[in-house]
């Protein structure tokens, strides 16, 4: 306090006026960047969710083991509409398969989660149980291979807790995983 | 979560059925029907309205409880609610800590639109640190919460261990900015500690990492605030020039130390008198070793990351994809691994990989320069504060690392009107 | 401040509180990590490699020669020296080392091609048309039907029989445009996808019916003679729901298949006898869609993405395999003499 009396600039006054400075540049900083950042910033269109694009997608697997989740937010779809309803699936008997039983060896899914219905000679309705899927995509592998594709990957919206960065899409051979918006939250086939 | 089952509307099928190749149909006699499907959709918008309006809120009860009323309890509270809200329940996805990383992608990526949610949970606490302080970090950042409510017993750490330590957060920022602005990883996602907790599950690394952390914190105050978290190195910039500055009592300050010894983030500076007398030509040497050191510091950071800039783009997924693939066509092997069956399979050219590899090769060349640049300053800075005396008269609060917990109104007698109060019984009956 | 009550026998309350509050916050933060920690114990993160290709290829075929093609390949056939191939954007018309010498732009989705006297016949999914060597169009005319899908034609003495995904029959048409009859199978055409081939041989014509894992015969006035193939995944059998794709024959009159999500080119004689794996998936470049298969004196030609491939029977690779134990006067084997 002594010091203020003694000369005009004094440390204290130019601390002071240094903080002052600091203030002013971190307020106008504060300003530039809002109004940088509004226009890039649009409610509507912004994409908040991850979905897998399934004319990307390889079926590697990674779907499985890469998801922060204990079990990965990836499950398998099927979509009817598109199934032969064959009865030698691709994608519910693996590719070598000798005998066409239910035996657990000759099933593509690891987990048992497609189940067949027998609807007339010679079809089959497939569905799949999510509660056992794990995401590996297997079927989904054997049914783009040998049949029409019906049998896909997709994020489950219920599942999914929207990672900043989803863990798999950075892992994603086919780059398949991006963000979209809440309209398009599911890529279906049709 | 709730669970919405909605019937996918015939509209949505042709919308989605012109990609998708039509395939003939099979001929069911028996009259089958195909079934209808149901996929669950995602939580309700309100939900982000209800962060950003309880953000706004937590923030606003923790500057006045700073500010007006002097008091730890409503600090207390507003963490807990954190803790079980923005922790707990929203699983504490997307945090202020990471929207940086989304606001430098926004800058960068003309095609990247930033959700208005995530640049409000980036600007509102800046806003309010510019006004009342670092009212963020209190018990409103839910790891701030976690690591607040765990702090027991306080242990004082060296003034070498935390200047050193306390560089990390610029580093960490600086290298989140880097990978951010290079669209490599986010890295204050993906090292996170503490979102194992909040999840109920994670990685065992992480999990394990954020336990230690947790259990460090029990001991000393708020490891991960003070010494890993990049959003409090951004935010102290801030809070430095803040608008409003906390006071510790309007009362008389009686010299106790008791906020300064209460204090877990070591923000309380006792009274200072400067005796280090210098003279003229010592301190004109002192200013000219800064103005020369600092300088060098930051050209030998820049030229240091710059040359390092080619290891460090290892990190994006392309760079490492252009490795896999020269070393397969050098190479040719058999078996390929997922990554080069995918790039071989979908018909991608090696010519538009190498583009896309020189242009993250430039990219990174250049904002590691910055960084480089940037964390050499940060050193030379933490270098000259350790040498610089400030006279100081009573005991005040340093804005800049104070994460407005409120221990140190708690523990201020001149603040308990109680104490005050004994205190001034026990003169009267004495005097 | 009030000096601390110090007995060494008594712990004041707020040290007693303390060392209480620091055993529950590390006895949580311990118990929780450890609970979390026993949880994701044996997190392995099993890779699943890519599907290992088989090490070396047991083909008896070598590969000669290969044309690329500007984009990819719907459908090729063969005329003479001419090599004439349906892509998206136009037919091009090769010599047999790629010689670019026609191209001319047609409608796109190319189904099938087919050449006889001359002319060009292109399948598209509700029409076929006719064109010259120039380029010209010379006849075209429309399905007779309205849910016509064509798939796939042959081509055997004046007319063409073209096979219908969508009515799930084979039409048969005369090559100046008129319908003549539909043939359908007794077993059902069970057709899933766009997996219908056909081919003439010898006063016969085969087709695939995928969804039964066979090859159906019927005379050219369409009188049902037989099938064969059977449901599997090994070599000899149909695997899938869409196998075989496309079909071939040799002047021999054995069967020339070729099945798609494990490519392969296998042999069949004209009863149904499995006889040899000409090409396995590795030897045609892997992938999951099935080769487009032409055979040419003694060569063997596939189109698969946008190349037109030329193989070989090579004695030495052929060794162990059923193609050198096979008996019949192949004329795949005929001018090789390694």
């Amino acid at each position: 306090m002594e010091k203020e009396n003694k000369s005009k600039k004094s440390p204290q006054d130019r601390r002071e006026f240094l903080k002052k400075a600091g203030t002013v540049v971190a307020g106008g900083t504060i300003l530039a960047a809002f109004g940088a950042l509004i226009p890039k910033a649009k409610a509507e269109k912004a994409d908040y969710f991850w979905q897998i694009d399934w004319n990307k997608c390889t079926n590697c697997g990674r779907c499985e083991t890469d998801c922060v989740l204990t079990v990965s937010a990836v499950k398998c779809f099927h979509a009817n509409r598109v199934c032969g309803y064959c009865d030698l699936c691709g994608g519910y008997y693996r590719s070598n398969v000798k005998d066409l039983n239910t035996a657990a060896e000759n099933l593509t899914c690891p987990t048992g989660a497609i189940s067949r219905k027998f609807v007339e000679d010679p079809y089959f309705e497939y569905a799949i149980d999510e509660s056992l899927c794990t995401g590996c995509g297997k079927c989904a592998k054997g049914c783009g291979s040998f049949g029409n594709g019906s049998l896909y990957l997709q994020i489950k919206r219920d599942l999914c807790v929207n990672c900043n960065q989803c863990k798999i899409a950075t892992n994603c051979p086919g780059d398949a995983i991006q963000r979209v918006s809440n309209k398009n939250a599911y890529e279906l086939k049709g | 979560m709730k669970k919405l089952l909605f019937t996918i509307s015939s509209l949505f099928f042709t919308l989605t059925a012109m990609a998708v190749q039509r395939f003939p149909k099979p001929e069911f006699e028996s009259g089958y029907k195909y079934p209808d499907l149901h996929y669950a959709l995602p939580h309700e918008m309100v939900w982000e309205v209800v962060d950003i309006v309880l953000l706004v809120v937590l923030m606003s009860v923790v500057a006045w409880a700073m500010m007006k009323k002097r008091n730890r309890k409503p600090i207390v509270w507003v963490s807990i609610i954190s803790i079980a809200y923005f922790g707990f329940f929203r699983k504490g996805c997307v945090c202020s800590i990471g929207s940086i990383q989304n606001v430098v992608l926004a800058f960068v990526d003309p095609t990247y639109v930033l959700p208005l949610s995530v640049l409000a949970f980036f600007i509102l606490p800046i806003i309010f640190a510019f006004f009342f302080g670092r009212v963020f970090c209190a018990g409103v950042c839910p790891f701030g919460a976690l690591q607040d409510i765990v702090n027991v017993k306080n242990y004082r750490l060296s003034k070498a261990v935390s200047t050193v330590l306390g560089i990390i957060p610029w580093i960490y920022l600086a290298f989140g900015i880097l990978f951010a602005a290079t669209k490599s990883l986010f890295i204050i996602c993906r090292f996170d500690p503490f979102i194992g907790i909040y999840r109920l599950g994670g990685a065992v690394g992480f999990v394990t990492a954020g336990a230690l952390l947790l259990l460090a914190a029990v001991f000393t105050g708020r490891p991960f605030c003070r010494f890993l978290c990049p959003y409090g190195a951004l935010l102290s910039l801030f809070s430095r020039v803040s608008i409003w500055k906390s006071r510790l009592t309007t009362k008389e300050c009686i010299s106790c130390d008791l906020c300064h010894n209460s204090c877990p983030v070591d923000a309380v500076r006792p009274p200072y008198n400067n005796e280090v007398k210098e003279s003229r030509s010592q301190g004109v040497r002192r200013m000219l070793g800064y103005f020369v050191g600092l300088p060098i510091l930051i050209i030998a950071g820049a030229l240091l990351m710059r040359m390092s800039s080619g290891s460090i783009s290892r990190v994006n997924k392309d760079v490492k994809l252009y490795d896999m693939v020269m070393a397969q066509e050098a190479n040719p092997q058999e078996n390929l691994n997922l990554d080069l069956e995918a790039f071989y399979g979908q018909g991608r050219t090696v010519a538009a990989l190498k583009a896309s590899y020189e242009k993250h090769q430039a990219d990174f060349k250049l904002y590691s320069t910055i960084v480089g640049g940037f964390i050499g300053l940060v050193i030379g800075l933490a270098l000259i504060n350790l040498s610089v005396r400030r006279k100081r008269l009573h005991y005040e609060i340093d804005p800049a690392n104070c994460v407005s917990c409120g221990r140190c109104f708690s523990y201020c007698p001149q603040n308990n009107d109680k104490i005050i109060l004994e205190n001034k019984n026990h003169e009267k009956s004495h005097s | 401040m009030e000096p601390k009550k110090e007995d060494s026998t008594n712990i004041s309350r707020k040290k007693f509180l303390r060392i209480c509050g620091s055993v529950i916050a590390g006895g949580a933060i311990v118990g929780v990590s450890g609970k979390l920690l026993y949880n994701k114990y044996g997190n392995q993160e099993v890779e699943r490699k890519a599907q290992a290709v088989p090490q070396g290829s047991k083909s008896p075929y070598r590969l000669l020669s290969s044309i690329e093609v500007p984009e990819w390949i719907d459908g090729f056939e063969l005329s003479g020296d001419k090599v004439i191939v349906a892509a998206a954007n136009g037919i091009y018309v090769y010599d047999r080392s790629g010689n670019l010498s026609q191209n001319f732009a047609v409608a796109s989705k190319v189904r099938d091609i087919a050449v006889k006297d001359e002319t060009i016949y292109l399948l598209f999914p509700t029409r076929i048309e006719a064109y010259n060597m120039e380029g010209d169009l010379v006849r075209d005319w429309k399905a007779c039907d309205d849910h016509a899908d064509y798939c796939s034609f042959a081509i055997a003495g004046d007319n063409l029989f073209v096979t219908d995904a969508g009515n799930k029959a084979i039409f048969k048409y005369s090559t100046d445009g008129s319908f003549v009859s539909v043939i359908s199978s007794p077993n059902d055409f069970i057709i899933p996808s766009y997996s219908f081939g056909i081919t003439a041989s010898n006063d016969r014509i085969y087709c695939s019916n995928p969804g039964r894992h066979q090859v159906e015969s019927y005379t050219l006035d369409g009188q049902y003679k037989g099938a064969f193939g059977k449901a599997g995944g090994a070599v000899g059998m149909f695997c899938g729901c869409c196998n075989p794709v496309h079909l071939t024959h040799t002047s021999n009159g054995e069967i020339i298949t070729s099945e798609k999500g494990n490519p392969r080119i296998s042999c069949y004689s004209s009863d149904g006898k499995f006889r040899s794996v000409l090409l396995d998936s590795k030897a045609l470049g892997g992938g999951n869609v099935a080769y487009n298969v032409r055979l040419d004196d003694d060569k063997v030609i596939v189109s698969g993405k946008n190349r037109i491939s030329f193989f070989q029977y090579d004695g030495a690779l052929a060794e162990g395999t059923d193609c050198s134990l096979c008996g019949l006067e192949c004329p795949l084997r005929k001018n090789v003499t390694i």
